[in-house]
């Protein structure tokens, strides 16, 4: 103890000039390229040989030099080692999947501080990425200073992001710069968003049901016209979509922000109390307002994301405008979906007697058990 | 690098091909020339400083089935601290982080865990953490020297001389005589004892200097007789101590400082002959190449200013010092040496940070950056004869 530590008596010294004379820190640089069209990316990920070394154990000989032919030799450890630390993941569609990633070619090249490894890869994904998310914990064990700089490129565009062991992922765009593009992508990302959203679609069904029937003392009896029915339709569409661009727009500019957990039980609990009001209604002229009020709860819903994207400025106002389009022109296919077989069958007495109560009933469940298990999940993602 | 390869033919392809990829580099910012596939098996890509100690350690290394224990660990962080601040390379730093963190992840750690973590994280310019560490270590163990010594070194880089003497005064109990003589005698010559503190060291004779302390004392007292004006001296002091410790980046540096303030640059050429891969040397490198007009002293500015651009791009702020003395004495652009040397000067205040700063503060005829250094001077008692017209600086007069 004694020895060592006046040995470090040097090691103090050099305090100020430690930095004066010091090395740059562990980096490794990794490019992904998104294809304009397509869903293979190019990838290049350049790894200090020496912190190859270090981790693996290139030197084979032991001699202090390492030589092409050792690092060839290491090039199926070196794949294996590198992207068991990097993960891909494409996101759209309202889907996410991790793309495996192939090792192409092993390379060289120089670096301020010296030669690296280069590895050019292929990240084959199952969907064209609107967003890629990219977790990288490369070296972070043996070296906690270590970073990986990223940079994304799509079209015209460069996106970056340093990666540490403070900050191990990132979720970036992926679409093009190209704002017609952009522009659709996010419309079509609202699309399946609101699709395959069955919280969403069943929220629009105990709204959309009971459009075509009016309830009396008699429980629900048919509405006279199509014309009265699309407008009783029109007038709920309207305060919903309101509602939901309100508060999207409100959530996604970051004016409002609330915790998932009760965005997501919240929208659990409109869909039941939606589905038991059409049981036993307890407002049934005025159901655009309830449309309204639960609106509000799922526009944070659709808010969340595209929170996580952190856009800005065009690209904000642009997802804003493009998601919302989206979601209202889901909306409407499932309306029109709906609307004429529910008014060719609201004569039925199997629409008002069986259909109507057994729905609410099985909707309000499904609702119940969402919102039970969102209460309580550990995990929301 | 490149142009150190095998055989002349090799050498001078790689050097021209080294100059084309920095001039890329100084364009593109990251990678320089575009990938290739080496040709020859044998083609040397890097080389593993330290291979005969990495070696060695490599013993302890921890695997899966064998953790280590906290002994074997701390052996193994100090083995790495030590080839790190052999080869100046934070990778080092970073594996003993690593090797200590099953223990920093504890509620308690130990306290030499404390000590060895708190020592990377000074290298790292990560000054606030390691003191609030030391903190606790000294609290747990108030006779670890190392840890007194390492908290001093600290303050008196901050330029916190009170709060370093009672740091250093700790040491007399903590370890040995000389020791705490050297951690006083440097603290004490930065805060209006100079002569005095200087008088002291003069009087430790080579024979009580152990071999692993020759070093250190040796070029603190180097230091002090530069700032007395005593060069000759500090000379004598700088080579003794390289004499015993030739590869020392430190001891280098602080000579090729002395020699290119002597205007004795052809000297630094001959010092710092294979360093260009320290970036800290490669710039002494540069300033002397260009005062020679050395062939290839572009190449070396041209190495140095991508390697600057690249701790730019990548939020390094640590080698603020060394980019003023490089944007002042390579780039001549006074106005951002200034800017670099003010920012250095809020984080550390050691003789080589007063002097570029004053450097940029008259080179610029900034009142106020002068104003702010006279009035640290007169504070802090700090003296130091090499100040360029150090008159000047106190009182913020004309040149």
């Amino acid at each position: 103890m004694k020895t060592w530590a006046l040995a470090m008596l040097g090691a103090l010294l050099s305090l100020g000039a430690g930095a004066a004379s010091a090395h740059k820190q562990s980096d490794s640089y990794l490019k992904l390229t998104v294809p304009h069209e397509g869903t293979v990316l190019g990838g290049q990920w350049d790894i200090a040989i020496r912190d190859l070394d270090f981790a693996l154990g290139l030197d084979a000989n032991r001699d202090g030099a390492i030589t092409w032919g050792e690092l060839r030799a290491g090039e199926a450890r070196i794949a294996e080692y590198a992207f068991s630390h990097l993960s891909i993941e494409a996101l759209g569609r309202g889907d996410r999947e991790v793309c495996p990633v192939r090792l192409t070619e092993l390379l060289v090249d120089e670096h301020v501080d010296g030669r690296y490894a280069v590895l050019r890869f292929s990240v084959s994904c199952a969907l064209a990425p609107v967003e890629l998310n990219v977790k990288y914990s490369l070296l972070f064990e043996i070296d906690p200073t270590h970073r990986g700089l990223l940079e994304v490129s799509s079209g015209g565009r460069e996106q970056a992001q340093v990666l540490s062991q403070e900050i191990p992922s990132v979720t970036l765009n992926a679409d093009s710069p190209d704002r017609g593009q952009q522009l659709r992508a996010f419309v079509v990302e609202g699309i399946w968003h609101i699709l395959k959203g069955f919280d969403h679609i069943l929220f629009l069904l105990t709204l959309l049901v009971p459009a075509v029937v009016l309830y009396g003392s008699g429980g629900w009896q048919p509405r006279a016209s199509l014309r009265e029915a699309a407008i009783d339709v029109l007038k709920v569409v309207t305060a919903f979509t309101v509602a939901h661009s309100l508060t999207l727009s409100l959530a996604v500019l970051g004016f409002v922000h609330l915790p998932s957990r009760w965005v997501e039980c919240g929208i659990a609990l409109t869909v039941m109390l939606g589905a038991l009001n059409n049981l036993r209604p307890v407002i049934s002229e005025r159901r655009w307002a309830v449309a309204f009020v639960f609106g509000l709860v799922h526009g944070f819903g659709f808010a969340a994301i595209l929170a996580d994207l952190g856009l800005r400025g065009v690209d904000l106002a642009l997802s804003l405008v493009g998601f919302n389009a989206g979601v209202e022109v889901g909306q409407l296919a499932i309306v029109a979906a709906v609307l004429p077989v529910a008014f060719m069958l609201r004569h039925t007495y199997a629409y008002r007697r069986a259909f109507m109560p057994v729905g609410a009933v099985a909707i309000s469940l499904i609702a119940a058990y969402w919102f039970l298990a969102r209460l309580t999940s550990t995990n929301l993602g | 690098m490149t142009g150190v390869t095998t055989g002349n033919g090799r050498a001078y392809g790689g050097t021209r091909r080294a100059l084309a990829s920095l001039l890329l580099a100084v364009v593109a910012g990251a990678a320089l020339a575009s990938p290739y596939r080496p040709r020859d098996d044998g083609e040397v890509l890097a080389r593993v400083p330290a291979r005969a100690e990495l070696g060695r350690l490599e013993a302890l290394r921890p695997s899966r089935a064998r953790p280590l224990a906290v002994g074997a660990a701390l052996a193994l962080a100090r083995g790495y601290i030590e080839i790190g601040r052999h080869e100046s390379d934070p990778r080092f730093i970073g594996y003993a982080q690593a090797t200590l963190a099953p223990w920093m992840v504890q509620p308690n750690p130990q306290e030499p865990v404390l000590v060895v973590q708190a020592i990377t994280l000074q290298f790292l310019h990560r000054f606030d953490e390691s003191l609030s560490l030391l903190d606790r270590a000294v609290a747990l163990a108030p006779l670890d020297g190392q840890a007194w010594l390492t908290r001093a070194s600290i303050l008196e880089l901050r330029g916190d001389y009170a709060g370093a003497r009672k740091s250093c005064a700790r040491l007399v109990r903590a370890t040995d005589e000389v020791t705490a003589l050297t951690c006083l005698g440097s603290v004490d010559s930065r805060s209006g004892r100079l002569a005095s503190s200087y008088a002291a060291l003069r009087g430790l004779t080579d024979s009580r200097l152990l071999p692993e302390m020759r070093g250190w004392v040796l070029s603190i007292r180097a230091e002090m007789a530069e700032r007395l004006g005593e060069d000759r001296r500090a000379e004598a002091d700088l080579r003794l101590a390289l004499s015993s410790a030739p590869d020392d980046p430190y001891l280098k540096a602080s000579y090729a400082d002395l020699l290119l303030r002597l205007d004795r640059p052809r000297e630094v050429l001959a010092l710092l002959a294979s360093s260009e891969a320290q970036d800290g040397l490669l710039l002494r490198l540069a300033i002397a190449g260009r005062r020679v007009g050395a062939p290839e002293a572009t190449r070396w500015a041209q190495m140095y200013a991508a390697r600057v651009q690249a701790a730019a791009r990548d939020g390094d702020g640590t080698h603020r010092r060394e980019e003023a003395m490089y944007l002042l004495d390579v780039v001549g652009d006074a106005q951002a040496a200034l800017r670099a040397a003010a920012a250095n000067w809020v984080v550390q205040r050691e003789p080589a940070d007063v002097r570029v700063y004053a450097r940029a503060a008259l080179a610029t005829r900034s009142g106020t950056d002068r104003a702010v250094i006279g009035a640290w001077l007169a504070s802090s008692h700090f003296e130091d004869s090499t100040l360029p017209a150090a008159a000047a600086v106190v009182t913020g007069g004309a040149l």
